[in-house]
C-alpha cells in the first residue's frame, strides 16, 4: 500500500510542495516583520528552501552519492554532482553575507538604539 | 517508505520555520533557525548529497547560530510592540 | 483599536499574497516531468574518471567549473572586508578585558582545540577522496578559534598572518590556473601527473587537491575574521558600558 511512496514522481512532488511551502514562509516573514535580526532570520529560511529544491529535483531512487569506493569503481547511476557543488559555495557565501548583513544591523543599532525598520526615518528630511 | 520519511521531515521543517518567523523572543527565534538547518542536513543526507549535508552541518547548525547569537547579544531581545 | 485591526488587516493580506503566489509556483512547477531530461551532470560524469578523482563534487567544484570558484572567493573576500569595515571603526580603542571565564570552558577549550584543527585538516587534505574538501574543512577550522575566543577574550588574532595566508592563497589559486593556461592551453588545465589507476589513494588526481588545500586556507582564514570581528565587538560594548 505504502509503495506509492517510493515513486520518483511522488517524492519530487512532495519535494516541490514542501520547499516551495517553505519559501513563501520565508516571503510572508520578510514582508510581515519589523525586526532587522527577524527578517535576516526570514531570509535564512528563503535560502534553505532554494537549497532543498535544487537538491531534491535531482535525486531519483535508486541513484547513489557521486563519490567511488571499495565496492563501487565507475561513475554510473549515480546522482548529478552540478547542483551539490554550486549549493555547496552557495551555503558558505550565505554564511558571508548574513554576517555582513549582521554587522550593518549592529552598527544600526549602535548609532539610534533601535532594531524596528518601521521606524527608520533618519534620511526623512 | 523514504517518500513518508521526507514528506515528515519537511513537515517538521515547516512547522519550526513559523515558529522561527512567529515568535516574539529573537533568541528563541534563532534557535528554531537552528532547527531549520537541522533538517535540511537530515533531507540532504537522504537525497545522496553528502558534501552538502556535511557543508550545512557545519555552518546552518554552527558557525551562522553562533554569528547570530554575537551578533544579538547586544541588540534589544523582545521585539517592540507597534 | 483601531490602529490593531489595521495591523491584522495588513497581516491577512500579506498573507494571502503569499498564499496566491504560491499557488501559481505550484501550478507552474507541477507540469514539467522532473525525472525525463538529461543533464550537464551526465556528461561531466562521463568524463570524471580521466580526472583521477574519487569524488565527482570535487572535481566539479575545483576543476570543470573552476573559473565559478574563483568569482565565489571573490564575493566572500568582499563580504569579509565589507564585515571588517562595519565593525572595525569602534575597536581601534578597544581596551583589554580584565574578564575571567569558567575554569571549564578554559580548560576544555584547550583540549578541544587541537582535536578540532586536526579534523578540520583532514576534511580539506581528503576532499578529492571523500565528503568534504576546503569549504568545509576551512570553516570547522574558524569553529576552532570561535572556541578559544570564547575560552579567552584577551586574545586576538595575528593579522599579518592571516593577510599574508589569505592573500598568497588567493594569488596561488590564479597563478596555478595561469600556468595551467600555458601548459595546457585551458585554463587550469590539469597540469600535473594524474595517472587513472592510482583514483582512491591520497595524491592522487593532480592539482585537485592543491586548489582544494588553498580554498581551504582562504576559506579558513576569512571565517575566523569573521568570528574575531564579531566576538570582539561585544567584549568593547561591555566595557564601553561599565
Amino acid at each position: 500500500m505504502l509503495e506509492f511512496f517510493n515513486d520518483t514522481q511522488t517524492i519530487h512532488f512532495i519535494i516541490i510542495v514542501g520547499s516551495m511551502s517553505l519559501f513563501f514562509i520565508g516571503f510572508y516573514g520578510i514582508a510581515t516583520q519589523k525586526n532587522l535580526v527577524k527578517i535576516l532570520v526570514s531570509f535564512d529560511i528563503m535560502e534553505s528552501a532554494l537549497f532543498l529544491f535544487f537538491i531534491g529535483l535531482h535525486y531519483k531512487v535508486g541513484l547513489v552519492a557521486p563519490i567511488l569506493d571499495k565496492h563501487l569503481k565507475t561513475f554510473t547511476n549515480m546522482v548529478d554532482p552540478v547542483p551539490q557543488a554550486m549549493i555547496l559555495t552557495t551555503i558558505v557565501i550565505g554564511l558571508a553575507v548574513l554576517a555582513l548583513g549582521l554587522s550593518f544591523g549592529i552598527e544600526y543599532y549602535k548609532l539610534t538604539g533601535r532594531n524596528d525598520i518601521s521606524k527608520m526615518n533618519e534620511l526623512r528630511d | 517508505m523514504i517518500g513518508l520519511l521526507i514528506l515528515f521531515t519537511f513537515l517538521a521543517i515547516i512547522v519550526v520555520a513559523l515558529g522561527a518567523i512567529l515568535s516574539k523572543d529573537i533568541t528563541q527565534s534563532v534557535m528554531l533557525f537552528m532547527g531549520v538547518g537541522l533538517g535540511s542536513v537530515v533531507l540532504f543526507f537522504i537525497f545522496q548529497a553528502p558534501d552538502v549535508a556535511l557543508t550545512e552541518a557545519v555552518i546552518g547548525t554552527g558557525l551562522s547560530t553562533a554569528v547570530f547569537l554575537l551578533g544579538i547579544r547586544h541588540t534589544s531581545q523582545e521585539e517592540a510592540e507597534s | 483599536m483601531n490602529l490593531k485591526k489595521e495591523l491584522r488587516l495588513k497581516h491577512i493580506i500579506l498573507s494571502l499574497l503569499s498564499s496566491a503566489l504560491l499557488l501559481s509556483f505550484l501550478g507552474l512547477l507541477m507540469q514539467v516531468k522532473t525525472n525525463t531530461y538529461k543533464t550537464v551532470g551526465d556528461i561531466f560524469l562521463n568524463l570524471n574518471m580521466q580526472t583521477a578523482t574519487a569524488n565527482a563534487v570535487t572535481s566539479v567544484v575545483t576543476f570543470f567549473r573552476g573559473i565559478d570558484t574563483v568569482g565565489e572567493v571573490t564575493v566572500l573576500f568582499l563580504a569579509t572586508s565589507g564585515v571588517a569595515l562595519m565593525l572595525s571603526s569602534t575597536q581601534r580603542t578597544s581596551k583589554k578585558v580584565v574578564k575571567q571565564e569558567s575554569f571549564v570552558l578554559h580548560v576544555g577549550s584547550r583540549l578541544l582545540m587541537s582535536v578540532i584543527i586536526l579534523f578540520g585538516v583532514y576534511i580539506v587534505i581528503h576532499g578529492h577522496l571523500s565528503p568534504g574538501g576546503g569549504f568545509q574543512g576551512g570553516v570547522v577550522i574558524a569553529t576552532a578559534f570561535l572556541l578559544l575566543f570564547l575560552a579567552n577574550p584577551n586574545m586576538s588574532l595575528s593579522h599579518g598572518i592571516l593577510t599574508l595566508g589569505e592573500s598568497l592563497s588567493g594569488s596561488a589559486y590564479v597563478l596555478v590556473a595561469l600556468i595551467g593556461l600555458f601548459k595546457m592551453n585551458i585554463l587550469l588545465g590539469n597540469f600535473l601527473p594524474h595517472p587513472v589507476g592510482e583514483i582512491g589513494e591520497l595524491v592522487s588526481g593532480g592539482i585537485i587537491p592543491v586548489i582544494y588545500i588553498l580554498v581551504g586556507i582562504k576559506v579558513g582564514s576569512e571565517m575566523s575574521v569573521i568570528v574575531e570581528y564579531f566576538i570582539k565587538e561585544d567584549y568593547y560594548k561591555e566595557v564601553y558600558d561599565a
